[in-house]
């Protein structure tokens, strides 16, 4: 009888267009827009280099060390873009190409290095950081050519000690370059999972004599209400991780939202979050007894609020509230699974990823059972379906 | 005995909507539930099937109490809900399918039943149609087959026929009969009386919970002192002529109104003669003349002092 129940389960939600709408479409339109919102946030945050113009006087061509650093960092290395595009001008053009925009700054050898600036910002930062790190190895050499003479003559020994210097370069945290806006699209999946619920909804309101027509007469089988339950919450969480899943797929083939690489572990963060988000339908749809349109309110109501809070709105809002109140990024299921696709995302270990699971599963269970605590009942005070017609 | 419920009571705070009720159905009957709306009918049919709580009481189905988890009552027992219950996403085949696998488990045998109840209520030609594309008698019928394609011994009907069109309306009080006739107990709450009076074995009537009075039509309509009800059309009278009338023999009652002559009789014989007697020797014209027998809405009226459709 279970598989009985089942099918007709799975056939009822496949046809339950307005469901579908939401917890599928929905999600995949905003996250469009999420696209389009965000793709020149993107770009802004992407770094291409502080573009600066050196003027090619005397001091600047006697000065051979400083050559060789300067294309050293005007290289590219792989992806990354070079620490600085660099454009060798006289001093007039330099001046030019510094009032009309065209560079950040300009490098003067007179014969101590000077920075020229018309501005102050992150680019300007960088060329003067650039500049100070490398008058501070010039500086080292001079003391240890003074105190070592024999450097001068020996090499090898010259290029060892320069081997371990580097200029000024980015640093992710994990494996993955820091992209922002991936926190607002793990935050809208975080949010389709929790829309989840509206199956969760559906699948109590059948089984609930005081609920739905077709809950009273369900429950005048001979059919254990245990059973029919289980059987709605697996075609349910069926549903929903398929299309998480798809979400996924669309986000990541179609707008090129990185997920990383790790597919088995990001389909079980969508099969957990599934489960939570329909059973946190169920426990809503159990615990309220009141119409399904009321249910769906509170459901929306609180799916926004917990997305809200794991960063849909801003992303920023995420790592504040880890930070001020960390129990409340503990306690939503929304933050849980951001949480778990960003700790996939930028970490090379998966402690963090577990907990989020665990935590996860562990609310899913808290939710089945105070599902099961608020539907056991089997008799009514009164039956309000029966008499409106629900 | 099918049914046998003593005693019962159920409140709703403070208000009584099932007030001391005792009945019983036989095995074979139909047995109509006739009362106005809010009489408590459907309440006491919840009660029955273990939906409702209720305060006081005993219900047994088929010599066995009557309970939440009595699965083995639950299979033999069919309902027909006043509101339609069905899945809006699913054919007029699988609905049916669905609520005949919570009784039957065997494939074939379900097959079997659902195809026997989908051309019982003659919907064969709408099988693959899903629910909103059914008008609203055929969706009642589509309600009819899924409480009874299990086959139940016992089947229960809450106003079938609501806001149906005559013709389903007549497929479906023929499909009740044809049921019956098949061997099923029926019990039958409406309160339209021309259905109660047209199927019906044995009636209840109830009214605010409480039973107005139980029996056969004629045992019922033997209660109630009205024999006959006579009614003239287009006929001109004057207080003298009405006055003559209420003297004739067996009347109970004289109304007049627009040319139109109602006179109520007790149980006697020639009361229609002796009507027509008088307007002949008075030598008035008259248009049509209509002769008719109690129905249970004056059952009701004469016990409540209202109509059944207040």
């Amino acid at each position: 009888m279970f598989m009985h129940i089942f099918k007709y389960r799975m056939k009822c939600f496949l046809g339950d267009k307005v469901t579908l709408f939401w917890t599928m479409l929905f999600p995949i339109l905003l996250s469009i827009l999420f696209l389009m919102a965000f793709s020149n946030l993107s770009n802004v945050d992407s770094f291409t280099g502080a573009r600066v113009a050196v003027v090619n006087n005397d001091a600047y061509k006697s000065d051979k060390m400083f050559q060789e650093t300067l294309a050293s960092v005007t290289e590219k290395h792989g992806d990354d873009a070079p620490l600085l595009s660099m454009e060798l001008v006289s001093l007039e053009e330099a001046g030019t190409l510094l009032e009309q925009g065209k560079v950040h700054g300009v490098i003067l050898l007179e014969p101590d290095i000077r920075l020229v600036v018309n501005q102050s910002g992150i680019y300007q930062s960088i060329i003067k950081s650039f500049l100070d790190q490398y008058k501070q190895v010039s500086a080292s050499y001079k003391s240890l050519f003074q105190t070592n003479p024999e450097l001068l003559t020996d090499g090898d020994k010259l290029v060892d000690y320069s081997a371990d210097y580097s200029y000024l370069t980015e640093k992710g945290l994990g494996k993955n370059k820091t992209d922002n806006t991936v926190t607002y699209f793990y935050a809208l999946l975080a949010m389709a999972s929790l829309y989840g619920s509206f199956w969760g909804v559906r699948v109590v309101s059948e089984v609930q004599a005081d609920q739905t027509m077709r809950g009273a007469r369900i429950n005048l089988a001979p059919a254990h209400k245990m059973k029919m339950l289980l059987a709605g919450i697996l075609a349910a969480w069926i549903i929903q991780f398929v299309e998480l899943s798809l979400l996924i797929l669309f986000m990541s083939l179609v707008l090129k939202v990185s997920f990383g690489n790790q597919v088995g572990y990001i389909l079980l963060t969508c099969l957990v979050g599934a489960l939570t988000g329909v059973t946190l339908g169920t426990l809503v749809g159990g615990l309220i007894k009141k119409g399904e349109g009321i249910k769906i309110g509170v459901l929306l109501g609180i799916s926004m609020i917990m997305s809200g809070l794991a960063g849909l709105y801003f992303a920023s809002f995420k790592y504040f509230v880890t930070k001020a109140i960390p129990i409340i990024a503990y306690v939503n299921p929304a933050n849980l699974i951001t949480d778990a696709l960003y700790a996939l995302y930028y970490y090379d270990t998966y402690q963090r990823f577990a907990l989020n699971i665990f935590l996860l599963l562990a609310f899913s269970a808290v939710f089945c059972m105070l599902t099961y605590l608020s539907v056991r009942r089997d008799q009514y005070a009164s039956i309000p379906s029966i008499q409106e017609g629900n | 005995m099918v049914i046998k419920v003593e005693n019962l009571v159920k409140r709703y705070g403070e208000l009584i909507a099932v007030d001391h009720l005792s009945l019983e159905v036989r095995q074979g009957e139909i047995f109509g539930l006739l009362g106005p709306n809010g009489s408590g009918k459907t309440t006491l049919i919840n009660c029955i099937l273990s939906l409702l709580k209720y305060d006081k009481g005993n219900i047994s189905i088929f010599d066995k109490p009557m309970a939440p988890d009595a699965y083995d009552i639950k299979r033999d027992i069919g309902v027909i809900m006043q509101n339609v219950a069905v899945f809006n996403e699913l054919t007029v085949y699988e609905n049916t399918d669905y609520f005949c696998g919570l009784y039957i488990k065997d494939k074939e045998e379900r097959k079997k039943l659902v195809d026997e109840a989908i051309g019982f209520v003659g919907l064969n030609d709408f099988r693959s149609f899903y629910p909103k594309k059914l008008s609203g008698g055929l969706l009642r019928r589509l309600n009819i087959a899924c409480g009874i394609a299990h086959k139940p011994r016992l089947i229960i009907l809450d106003e079938p026929t609501v806001a149906v069109d005559p013709q389903s309306r007549n497929n479906i009080l023929e499909g009740i009969v044809r049921l019956n006739q098949q061997g099923a107990t029926i019990v039958y709450t409406s309160h339209y009386m021309e259905e109660v009076e047209q199927i019906c074995s044995r009636i209840m009537i109830i009214d605010k919970g409480r039973i107005i009075a139980e029996g056969t039509k004629e045992e019922l309509k033997s209660m109630i002192n009205i024999g006959e009800i006579v009614s003239v059309e287009s006929v001109e009278l004057d207080r003298t002529l009405l006055d003559s009338i209420g003297q004739l023999p067996n009347v109970s009652q004289v109304g007049y109104e627009n040319q139109n002559l109602t006179v109520i009789f007790t149980k006697g014989r020639n009361n229609l003669l002796h009507l027509m007697d008088l307007l002949r020797k008075e030598n008035l014209s008259y248009g049509s003349v209509y002769s008719k027998l109690p129905t249970l809405n004056d059952v009701f009226l004469e016990f409540t002092g209202k109509q059944l459709r207040d």
